[in-house]
């Protein structure tokens, strides 16, 4: 349009290539050129620019799975040391030069990161349990949702009546995108997300040992950072099932963890060949697989297939890999396996007599999507198994780091709140 | 040369600042546009590209030129067919040469592959803008594309104080 009026103006000359700037960018095309950016720190980059590109920015949707880097932007771990500084944050390869560290550091949470454990990680949102000594540190916590990027945190006190039971883990579930703020804060994202608690319940007037699992969940949903729906947020004890398939418990000991996958956690359960699944609002029973029965195993996401978990197993020491469906474990399929006393004798600190103590010489540390962590000697040595190459490498912690470690995401979609508008 | 002269349709395209240029058709049917005007029979001698001057058109027939896909090209390209792997890293040395303009060419060439719809052309011209933002600061981002800093200083804060990860 600017080339046909210039060339009326002055006929041998239409368009002077020097006078086009990024301004002579119409938005259409602006957009286009932002929604191949691919990482939320140059979105917010090109939107603080400028009040335009800001503009054309908040109007770029690129669906998280579409991004062209790992939003990932790094992980933390638990620190076990008495007087830590809390949990501590490791980079991403990618964020290491771009993201400064400290502004993922704790510091921001009521007195600071040292009283807080993280216990569960959804997205850019984190979990964290206040650390407890004695007898307490069993019981239900009181915890704290933060979203480190932003600084912004959501105190969650235990629910009262059920302070003094025993608490198995608490864990997050988050429905599309989660945007933690204090309450009165105005957010045009709305936050839709669930604390899901599971505890033990010992049955009154019983002699015996005998108890329920107990489901609590906390509700948090806000627009435009009101509440919505007519519950106020806060904690809800669900009601006991009581079926053929209702599980009694022999004392709170009778359950471990399994792992947590994308779908939900799983704990297995003593002297009993099922698994206990905690869904968002009720637990559910399901038969363990055939062939972990009797092993040492773990649950982790598969890599590729959601639908799809895999079981690692340790028989003595060889690890076996299974595949199964998350839904029904039982049907499982052998999919890798691997001796260990040979894979592990070339790397560094191998001694043969950490695997000649038969089934107990090994232990699994941690499990999750792309490794397995083993551990001999009471932890005196361990090594990692890639799940996908079954590569075997040697495991390298700092003293008090734990080995689970959290991934967090940097948030997105992002938060540009700046010159708004609409939603008052 | 000569099968070029003997099969080829070519194709006149026309700036308004009154330059011809004779390409093969293949060649302009590189951009979608043109494409679409050859498919629905409105290009029947020459086709007037509105709003591109000569000097970026002729720059985007370069361009075209060079990318046309090799099969249904001239007997020169056939020698690099053995290897396409080689071609393709050639093709890229040529990009990053041909790139190598000054900042209003790029944004002209921006648009100009926008209107006339070249996928490459578009990708190759906004991923140097993309990596202007991806490698700078706030402040190099502003003077590398000539922007003025608008915002009020609160909402500046506002922009800073919601996103603070990003900032140093």
């Amino acid at each position: 349009m600017a080339a046909n009026k210039s060339s009326r103006a002055a006929p041998p000359v239409p368009v002077s290539p020097t006078t086009t700037t990024v301004h002579h960018v119409p938005d259409k095309l602006l957009r286009l050129i932002f929604e191949r950016l691919g990482w939320p720190l140059w979105f917010v980059r090109a939107a603080a620019t400028c009040r335009r590109w800001r503009r054309i920015i908040l109007h770029v949707y690129i669906p998280r799975r579409q991004l062209l880097h790992p939003l990932v932007v790094g992980s933390y771990r638990n620190n076990r040391a008495a007087l830590a500084r809390g949990p501590v944050f490791v980079p991403s390869p990618l964020a290491v030069a771009a993201v400064e560290r400290r502004h993922f550091s704790l510091d921001f949470l009521p007195g600071g990161g040292g009283p807080w454990e993280i216990i569960d990680s959804s997205r850019s949102v984190l979990l964290l349990a206040k650390r407890k000594t004695g007898w307490m540190r069993r019981c239900f916590p009181d915890l704290v949702l933060c979203e480190p990027a932003t600084r912004r945190y959501q105190l969650i006190p235990r629910m009262e009546e059920m302070k003094h039971e025993r608490y198995f883990g608490a864990f997050l579930y988050g429905d599309g995108a989660i945007n933690v703020g204090s309450w009165e804060e105005k957010s045009y994202n709305q936050s839709t997300f669930q604390v899901v608690c599971l505890l033990y319940q010992r049955h009154d007037r019983v002699c015996e040992e005998i108890g329920r699992a107990r489901v609590c969940v906390f509700y948090y949903y806000t627009h435009c950072g009101r509440l919505v729906l007519n519950r106020p947020p806060g904690w809800y004890l669900k009601k006991e099932y009581h079926g053929p398939s209702s599980l009694n418990l022999h004392g709170p000991e009778s359950l471990y963890f399994l792992g947590r996958t994308t779908h939900f956690p799983y704990w297995g359960i003593k002297h009993d060949d099922r698994a206990l699944l905690l869904f968002k609002g009720y637990t559910e029973v399901y038969n363990v697989p055939d062939v972990a029965r009797g092993s040492v195993f773990r649950l982790v996401d598969h890599t590729s297939q959601y639908d799809k978990i895999r079981v690692v197993c340790l028989h003595g020491s060889t690890l076996r890999i299974f595949v199964a469906l998350f839904y029904n474990m039982e049907n499982s399929v052998l999919e890798k396996s691997i001796q260990l006393t040979e894979a592990t004798s070339g790397l560094v600190g191998y001694k043969e007599e950490y695997l000649r103590g038969g089934s107990g010489a090994l232990e699994i540390i941690a499990a999750d999507k792309g490794s397995v962590v083993l551990a001999a000697a009471a932890k005196a040595w361990m090594f990692s198994v890639d799940l996908e190459t079954m590569d075997v490498a040697e495991y390298k912690c700092k003293k008090n780091d734990d080995v689970v470690a959290y991934p967090c995401e940097l948030p997105w979609p992002l938060t540009l709140n700046a010159c708004k508008v609409w939603c008052k | 040369m000569a099968t070029r002269e003997a099969g080829k349709k070519m194709i006149m395209l026309k700036s308004p600042d009154g330059m011809e240029f004779e390409v093969e058709e293949a060649v302009a049917m590189e951009s979608q546009t043109i494409r679409k005007m050859i498919e629905d029979d409105c290009a029947d001698t020459a086709i007037l590209i509105p709003n591109i001057n000569s000097k970026i058109l002729s720059r985007v027939i370069e361009y075209c030129n060079k990318h046309v896909p090799t099969t249904g090209a001239t007997g020169a390209a056939a020698s690099d067919t053995v290897a396409p792997a080689a071609l393709a890293e050639d093709l890229k040395i040529w990009d990053a040469e041909f790139i190598k303009v000054n900042r209003a060419t790029r944004f002209d060439l921006i648009q100009a592959a926008s209107y006339l719809n070249i996928k490459g052309l578009l990708d190759l011209t906004s991923q140097t803008t993309i990596d202007t933002i991806s490698d700078n600061s706030l402040e190099e981002i502003r003077s590398f594309l000539s922007t003025k800093n608008d915002y009020l200083p609160e909402e500046e804060q506002t922009i800073r104080r919601e996103n603070q990860w990003a900032f140093q």
